[in-house]
């Protein structure tokens, strides 16, 4: 077991790849929006796929990456399972790093979730209670992800539905946000925060948003996402399915994060109902809005500081 | 935390995650470590999962779902994730063996007297044959298709004595229904069947010589061939075989299709 090693010894692989344009807004590629992004060439930061939908061996998929790559490509695992209670599924793990090797992407992310077990997979992000013994589990997954690629991989916060009882899983419960501050500082790995999973949890587990971005270390955060959500009206629920416009709630604790960290690469994540090119360019105009105000405000901080 | 206890949680840790799947299977079954008031919620992760399966085996048998109609496919989709749970996470290859649960599916309507089989669409499951062959070319490796010109520089002995390869994204599928028309004609809204043979065996050949996959109808003999080729025998050995079963038939005009398709790999 690797012992916890916040300055020293903890790998740095943030020097060794590019990274995207902390002004990048990107959208996610769909399948859909391929001739018109080939025809219209809209300035977008990057694009984003799921890992998984390119791991066939050949064909259009690949096509379509080759003929987009002047875009910046963010490659975003869901189902590598790094909060598996078993080690990573060495197959899956090589697919990826294929991937990488065919499509060499500006940034690498996947989730602190689990999606399979004993050979099978389930296609959704699963919970973990985040205790000490996952913290470790994690954290080792996430530095042979890491070895294994050959640079450092951005990990996403997923959205909550259920609270775990401590007293009955016989362990300490770590808050998200401590046990995202230890991953880094242990595997190395940065953030990748999604807002919205922060709104929708908050919502569901009753937790202040604000103050979860509040204790996020901001050097750590590589990427953010913004999507929509729908509701459960049965069970009260807000639930994440990215088939949705970003709300306004989102948008302002987004201002707010950025507004504290600095701008960040921003992705507008919609894969359900997928509407046409551009009501997903309307929200990244949002997003670049923001992000420029971000700056702007920096700059005037900066120079006011300068004049003292 | 007494020592006895710690020992007790590091036994049930490593099965807990077991213990969810169990308890996503099992519509009101408690799972351990969760709060009493959101045991209930775990019918989200319920709902996403099996939501998700049924939505994947939508989107790859459009057509087969258009013909056995939505309800009947949903139920069908339900029935074949709980069987078959996906096995890698690429769910483009998920639900490959989805006709061979329609074909269980709608036998055993017919075994238990609730139907006869003349009014079952029994030719869906050759449907989702097609539909999931067409996939799997669709994912297949990329390569270079041998084109007839490739051939025309070699002296006819040469030729005979080749062996073709096959391209990866080639496929003969021996079918005991016209499905390509079925196919063909559930591309547009309110298709029928009206005039159709449905009952007319077909031998398609699935190619994909660049991106698009395209299908060819064989005659039999041309499918002997072309089966004789990829088993790997000359073009000569082949065409003896064909001689035996098909004398009628001239192997130049038995070649040309196999050859336009792209069902074989470019020499490298």
């Amino acid at each position: 077991m690797h012992q916890p090693s916040p300055s020293s010894g903890s790998p740095d692989f943030g020097t060794a790849y590019p990274s995207l344009d902390e002004m990048a807004v990107g959208i996610s590629l769909k399948a859909q929006h391929v001739r018109e992004l080939m025809s219209s060439r809209p300035a977008l930061g990057f694009l984003e796929i799921h890992a998984e939908n390119y791991m066939g061996a050949g064909g259009a998929p690949h096509a379509r990456l080759d003929a987009l790559q002047e875009y910046p490509l963010s490659i975003h695992g869901v189902g590598l399972s790094l909060a598996s209670e078993r080690p990573l599924d060495a197959t899956h793990l090589a697919r990826l790093r294929m991937l990488c090797e065919r499509h060499p992407p500006t940034s690498v992310s996947e989730h602190l979730a689990w999606a399979g077990h004993s050979g099978h997979f389930y296609n959704d992000l699963l919970p973990v209670p985040l205790t000490d013994a996952m913290l470790a589990r994690v954290s080792d997954n996430l530095m042979q992800l890491q070895d294994t690629l050959g640079r450092q991989v951005l990990i996403e916060n997923p959205a909550h539905y259920l609270r775990f009882d401590a007293r009955e899983l016989g362990a300490e419960l770590i808050p998200e946000t401590h046990f995202l501050t230890r991953l880094v500082e242990r595997s190395g790995c940065g953030l990748l925060i999604d807002v919205n999973n922060v709104f929708v949890s908050a919502h569901n587990i009753g937790i202040d948003p604000a103050a979860w971005l509040e204790s996020i270390p901001g050097h750590a955060v590589g990427e953010i996402h913004l999507a929509g959500h729908g509701e459960d009206t049965r069970e009260g629920l807000l639930i994440d399915n990215h088939g949705a416009p970003v709300c306004d709630e989102v948008w302002a604790l987004y201002a707010d994060f950025i507004n504290r960290i600095g701008p960040r690469p921003t992705l507008i994540e919609w894969d359900a109902q997928v509407p046409a090119l551009e009501v997903l360019l309307g929200q990244t105009m949002r997003a670049q809005a923001l992000l420029h105000s971000t700056r702007a405000q920096q700059l005037t901080r900066s120079g006011m500081e300068g004049d003292r | 935390m007494t020592s006895l206890e710690r020992h007790a949680s590091a036994e049930r840790q490593p099965d807990w995650q077991r213990a969810f799947i169990e308890a996503l299977t099992q519509p009101d079954a408690a799972l351990l470590g969760i709060e009493a008031g959101h045991q209930q919620r775990l019918d989200v992760y319920r709902n996403n999962v099996w939501a998700s399966l049924i939505s994947a085996l939508e989107e790859a048998y459009p057509v087969t779902r258009q013909v056995v109609g939505e309800r009947f496919f949903a139920a069908l989709a339900h029935d074949h994730s709980r069987q078959h749970l996906p096995r890698s996470p690429l769910m483009m290859e998920y639900g490959a063996g989805l006709a061979e649960t329609l074909h269980t599916t709608l036998t055993t309507l017919v075994e238990t007297r609730q139907v006869s089989a003349a009014q079952l669409p029994f030719y869906a499951v050759d449907l989702a044959r097609f539909e999931a062959a067409r996939l799997v070319a669709y994912h297949a490796a990329d390569a270079e298709a041998l084109v007839p010109t490739q051939l025309a520089g070699l002296p006819p002995e040469a030729v005979m004595e080749l062996r073709f390869s096959v391209h990866p994204a080639a496929c003969l599928l021996y079918l005991e229904h016209a499905v390509l028309e079925i196919w063909q004609r559930h591309q547009h809204a309110g298709a029928t069947l009206e005039g159709l043979d449905v009952a007319r065996p077909e031998r398609v050949l699935i190619t994909r010589p660049a991106l698009e996959v395209q299908v060819t109808v064989l005659c039999e003999a041309a499918a002997l061939l072309l089966e004789l080729l990829l088993a790997g025998q000359t073009l000569a050995g082949a065409a003896a075989r064909l001689a035996d079963a098909h004398p009628e038939q001239e192997l130049g005009q038995l070649l040309a299709p196999l050859l336009a398709s792209g069902a074989f790999r470019a020499p490298t």
